[in-house]
């Protein structure tokens, strides 16, 4: 595969139109106001225009949102960490704690600090498919928690900084319902533009990952024990 | 003000799914993105039917254990939230008066 990146002003690129995904012909695949990206040979050759300053980290991460898209996947902003054999997703913004909860990771295996890739798995006809969260290359604070390894998905916690005190316990978990960790979920994809095409894309596995999935909000206090604190809870 | 006989649509420009029993409004217009609990989401998806609201009342009122009185200002807020939120759009042939009396 590859990618020319090209500098193109920024004004030109807000010029351009908004994002669409069709088959046949060169289409901008990713849009946003500071890069677009465009496939000139199907699955070999894309040209991207990038805004000066603009990170391409930022362009590779709409890039990949877009291809996991096309597979009923999705890139969230979010730590992942396996215990017991599953994931467990810490899903908010700069700032809230991801990094910081991979830090605390010790021996197990951090998928990410900052991006996870949600996909259903094959589970055969019939059978509802498990969803899955794997590693990605995208890191924030920590440029080995990139673990190229998967595995099926266990909670997902919406973090945030504390609002009262913990008290005794070291994290304290709250149900979320199912259509608000739907939008926040949403939130926290890197899809900076969103079309009505990419909602519609990206409503299955966000309804899957709300409905079929522990989504609980989750404060926490910065200390080794807080994996004991979360085996408590989600027993 | 009576908006008993007005009917709304949801704008064409709104992705939404209902989400358990829920739902979940995106506007990729703004970016907005809406979560409604289980009442509100019953009442998007029969605004969607184009029903007068009077009719949606009704629905609301046998569905939901609640005052009409409650229901019929939950509603009328929600459609004038969602008015300014240029998530509905008003039907033709709905009337509306000032004044009237609600069904």
């Amino acid at each position: 595969m590859h990618l020319t990146v090209r500098s193109a002003a920024r004004a030109r690129l807000e010029e351009a139109g908004a994002d669409r995904i069709g088959p046949g012909g060169p289409v901008w695949t990713v849009s946003a106001r500071s890069f677009r990206l465009r496939e000139i040979e199907s699955g070999r050759r894309y040209e991207a225009l990038v805004a000066p300053g603009a990170g391409l980290a930022d362009l590779m991460r709409n890039w990949f949102s877009r291809v996991l898209l096309c597979s009923g996947g999705i890139l969230l902003h979010a730590a992942a960490v396996i215990r017991n054999g599953r994931a467990l997703l810490f899903s908010g913004p700069s700032g809230s704690g991801k990094s910081t909860l991979a830090k605390l990771a010790g021996s197990q295996t951090v998928l990410s600090d900052e991006s996870v890739a949600v996909l259903p798995a094959f589970a055969g006809r019939g059978r509802p498919a498990p969803l899955v969260a794997h590693g990605t290359p995208f890191f924030g604070e920590l440029a080995h928690a990139a673990a190229n390894a998967c595995a099926p998905i266990g909670a997902v916690f919406l973090i945030g900084p504390s609002r009262t005190p913990l008290g005794a316990g070291l994290c304290r978990v709250a149900p979320v319902s199912p259509a608000r960790s739907a939008a926040e979920l949403l939130a926290q994809t890197f899809l900076r533009t969103l079309s009505g095409d990419s909602a519609e894309a990206l409503f299955p596995i966000l309804e899957e990952l709300a409905a079929r999935t522990r989504v609980m909000r989750l404060e926490f206090a910065p200390e080794p024990g807080i994996w004991e604190g979360l085996d408590g809870l989600l027993e | 003000m009576d908006c008993s006989n007005s009917r709304y649509a949801h704008h064409p420009d709104v992705a939404w799914r209902l989400v358990q029993d829920e739902a979940l409004l995106v506007d990729p217009r703004t970016g907005s993105i809406f979560p409604l609990n289980p009442v509100a989401a019953r009442l998007w998806v029969l605004l969607g039917d184009t029903l007068p609201v009077s009719e949606i009342v009704r629905s609301l009122f046998q569905e939901f254990d609640s005052s009409r009185e409650t229901i019929e200002a939950d509603v009328s807020a929600f459609i004038a939230n969602a008015l300014a939120a240029r998530l509905l759009v008003e039907q033709p042939g709905g009337s509306r008066s000032s004044g009237g009396e609600s069904s």
